[in-house]
């Protein structure tokens, strides 16, 4: 007898058609193998499913029994064909009827339940893609895939329940099966309460994030320990304005597949932020493998990938980010297949201006020589700090300074308002409020005008996007010269310079706003 | 390479104060054009080489107002204090007489081939001790310290910790009997400790090349000059202020230096006008940046 159920095979971060085909034969001596480029766990699997099987309470046919998995030219990995070849093996045992649009999805337990599997909610989108009106699943994985209303999940805890839905002939109202998601939590709110307010002070960074996250720009933090650097990186994927549902599907696609998906992440549409420790891999970083998984750039893919201690990261890894951040994907070649994996992420450096951290400070002496300072910073090279359109120094704040306005303002809001570095002008423009909602219509004002962000502009889209006054060309020039700029500075200048005037709302680009634009940049 | 000569005690070129001291060097081997005048009117300023923003300021402003007057800055070649006061002297379009810890082909001086090089240009001299491939050794550095402090009418140290080299120079300073200047910095800062120590032991403080100039009783310049672009400017004529809210920032940076985010805290302005403010007066010249920081 042949059983034949519909099935996925996960390439990367996409899938394809795969059939698993049980045929259980009468003829010949008993025997279990699974054919068809199985990994390890796939080869491991037939122990697993005949033991679940048998503890099920079922009679493990002791037939010759072959399974492929199809197509057979391509590799196949994880756990979730034991759900199928289980159900194709329990459909000849119990004699039931599968009716074709329904897929089977997840790990067998040894006493026949059923455990959380990754990639279930690609293997949703699959379903949803092909037009597949069932899956049935882990309970732990139902959320993932109810993702799509138009499929319908049937979450199962054992084999014996979904035998037990085939024998009862409940196919047909399986449809009211689909687990609910908890609404939706005001989440506005919370954002309010993680705004700026614990990061005094240090008003040019707080704008530079700003601009970064309207125009999607890379930028790099520089300032002595301390100074809040990192803390102002993670407050940044609350500038972002929330993910629109292809971009939110692409982002859950890549995750699912390298790790479980979080109910927040399927609920809220919040751009991912990865923040990687700097002793990560390679691999780690761009992905790979033997079976090419998606590194933190693809991971942050739509979002933002924080590199806290950008010069401490391994040379070979930093490179490797030259050609993601200028393309926004990954092709990985390895000898079986290539692999492309989508990685279009703002990078958000920070660095410490030398070893000791104290280069340039005004409270602490710098203790290092200056062989040591360059080779600090040969580790960025020019290529890398080339692609990073914003960069920024931060000063320490004075302790006395915070003590001060604290004292001198003793109502708790005040002293909010004033741990927030905003008074008066400030106050208005720094709420994370208003500068959420002008990133959202300076974001819009990039999409519907350009089609994509101000940053991946190109020099002759630059020139057509960008262009200048009189007076504004005039200041440009002039900077060009006695600030030594390099022509590629030139263009990130404008870039920059277009950000600014989109923020402001403004069509043309205004002297003002070049002339703030060549506040953000170092020079090294 | 540089064309290295060789300078003879016994040369009619051979500079007067060196021969004065006890321990004069035989020969000497220098690099650019010595004339009778290369040894006039020379001062020395040196100071750590871990040096603090303070420090380098203090180095910039002394020089420049000493190479207004017209003096020859005399420095070790080491980076730190040594290093700014040779640059901010070249930048000036004055003489500077670099004495060196090495041969004067060494590889301290090839790694900073660029600065040697403008050194000369301006008129300048590198002086060795040291044969040309000498390297550098520990005890060269104290030997040389010797020559600085022979060659300067004084010495001026501007910053320095109590274990700082300049502290020996000014040593040999004290030794052959020139006067030794101190420049006064924060009690807080350990590398003000030195300049602090030198102090109470009776040397002189000074705070800009007036003082100096006093003290050593040469005449200083009338006008201040300060260069932009190698364009000598009256120090008055390049202060452009065009409004009132370039004027309070002019006012907050006399202060004291300042960051953009600083100033945008002190005047309650948004950072976008502060930064575009900034930038017209950077470009015009009226106040300058560095490490994130405005200066007058």
């Amino acid at each position: 007898m042949l059983y034949i159920l519909k099935s996925a095979a996960i390439n990367g971060v996409s899938t394809i058609n795969a059939f698993v085909e049980v045929d259980i034969s009468e003829r010949g001596m008993p025997y279990f193998d699974i054919i068809g480029l199985g990994n390890k766990s796939i080869e491991e699997s037939k122990l697993r499913i005949k033991t679940a099987v048998q503890n099920s309470g079922f009679v493990f046919p002791n037939k010759k029994i072959t399974v492929n998995l199809a197509p057979a030219d391509i590799p196949k990995q994880g756990s979730f064909y034991d759900f199928p070849i289980a159900m194709g093996i329990l459909t000849y045992i119990n004699n039931l009827k599968i009716p074709d649009s329904v897929y089977f999805f997840g790990e067998l337990s040894l006493n026949g339940d059923l455990k959380y599997t990754k990639s279930a909610f690609i293997f949703a989108l699959h379903a949803h893609a092909s037009g597949n009106k069932f899956i049935f699943l882990p309970e732990s994985c139902a959320r993932e895939a109810a993702f799509f209303p138009d499929i319908s999940v049937v979450p199962v805890k054992n084999l014996v329940q979904a035998v037990d839905y085939f024998k009862s002939g409940l196919s047909m109202e399986l449809k009211n099966a689909n687990p609910k998601l908890d609404p939706e939590p005001d989440f506005d709110l919370e954002f309010t309460e993680s705004s700026f307010i614990d990061v005094y002070g240090q008003v040019q960074a707080k704008r530079a994030l700003e601009i970064s996250a309207a125009g999607g720009h890379n930028l790099i933090l520089l300032g002595a320990p301390g100074v809040g650097k990192t803390m102002l990186a993670n407050k940044y994927k609350y500038l972002l304005p929330f993910l629109n549902r292809e971009d939110h599907i692409e982002v859950l696609k890549i995750h699912s597949v390298s790790n479980m998906v979080s109910d927040e992440q399927l609920i809220y549409k919040i751009p991912p932020f990865r923040s990687p420790h700097h002793s990560i891999s390679y691999a780690g970083m761009i992905g790979g493998g033997a079976n090419p998984a998606p590194g933190e750039i693809s991971l942050a893919h739509n979002g933002v990938l924080f590199l806290d201690e950008f010069p401490e990261f391994s040379r070979v890894v930093v490179e490797m980010l030259r050609e993601p951040l200028e393309s926004g994907y990954i092709r990985i070649i390895r000898n079986r297949n290539s692999y492309t994996f989508p990685a279009r992420f703002t990078l958000i450096a920070s660095c410490n201006p030398c070893p000791c951290g104290y280069y340039g400070s005004r409270n602490k002496k710098c203790t290092c020589t200056p062989r040591q300072i360059m080779n600090y910073w040969k580790k960025i090279s020019g290529p890398i700090l080339d692609r990073i359109d914003l960069q920024v120094r931060m000063e320490a704040v004075n302790p006395e300074d915070i003590k001060n306005s604290c004292i001198n303002n003793l109502s708790a809001n005040c002293t909010a308002d004033v741990l927030a570095g905003a008074t008066g002008e400030n106050r208005r423009s720094a709420s994370l409020e208003s500068i959420k909602l002008r990133v959202k219509n300076a974001r819009g004002i990039q999409q519907s005008g350009r089609g994509k962000l101000n940053c991946f502009l190109d020099n002759t889209l630059v020139e057509k996007y960008c262009k200048t006054g009189v007076e504004g060309r005039r200041v440009l020039d002039e900077a060009f010269i006695k600030l030594g700029m390099s022509v590629r500075s030139y263009f990130k200048i404008l870039k920059i310079s277009r950000t600014i005037a989109d923020l402001d709302n403004s069509s043309d680009i205004k002297t003002d706003h070049i002339l703030e634009a060549l506040q953000y940049r170092i020079n090294a | 390479m540089f064309d290295v000569n060789r300078l003879e005690v016994s040369d009619i070129l051979f500079p007067q104060s060196l021969k004065a001291i006890s321990d004069c060097p035989q020969f000497l081997y220098y690099c650019g054009d010595i004339t009778e005048e290369s040894f006039e009117k020379c001062v020395a300023v040196v100071g750590t080489r871990r040096m603090t923003m303070y420090g380098r300021r203090v180095t910039q402003k002394i020089v420049q107002e000493l190479v207004c007057s017209g003096i020859t800055v005399v420095s070790g070649f080491m980076y730190g204090i040594d290093m700014t006061a040779h640059e901010t002297a070249v930048n000036c379009e004055g003489k500077t007489i670099a004495i060196l810890p090495c041969g004067i082909n060494d590889s301290l001086v090839e790694n900073n081939a660029d600065l040697a090089e403008r050194i000369l240009r301006k008129g300048g001299l590198l002086i060795s001790e040291f044969e040309p491939d000498f390297p550098a050794k520990i005890w060269t550095f104290h030997k040389r310290n010797r020559i600085i402090a022979a060659l300067g009418s004084g010495v001026v140290i501007t910053e320095a910790t109590l274990d700082s080299g300049s502290l020996i120079t000014a040593n040999f300073a004290k030794k052959y009997n020139k006067c030794i200047l101190s420049v006064p910095g924060s009690v807080f800062s350990e590398c003000s400790m030195g300049c602090l120590q030198l102090l109470r032991d009776g040397a002189r403080a000074v705070g800009s090349g007036y003082d100096i100039c006093k003290e050593l009783g040469f005449e200083t310049a009338k006008d201040m000059y300060v260069f932009k672009d190698s364009v000598r400017l009256k120090a008055e004529d390049h202060l452009w202020i065009k409004d009132s809210i370039e004027y309070r920032i002019y006012q907050l940076i006399n202060d004291s230096d300042k960051s953009i985010s600083e100033l945008s805290e002190d005047l309650d302005l948004s950072v976008e006008v502060v930064s575009s403010k900034v930038t017209l007066m950077l470009l015009a010249g009226t106040i300058c940046e560095e490490n994130g920081k405005f200066y007058v």
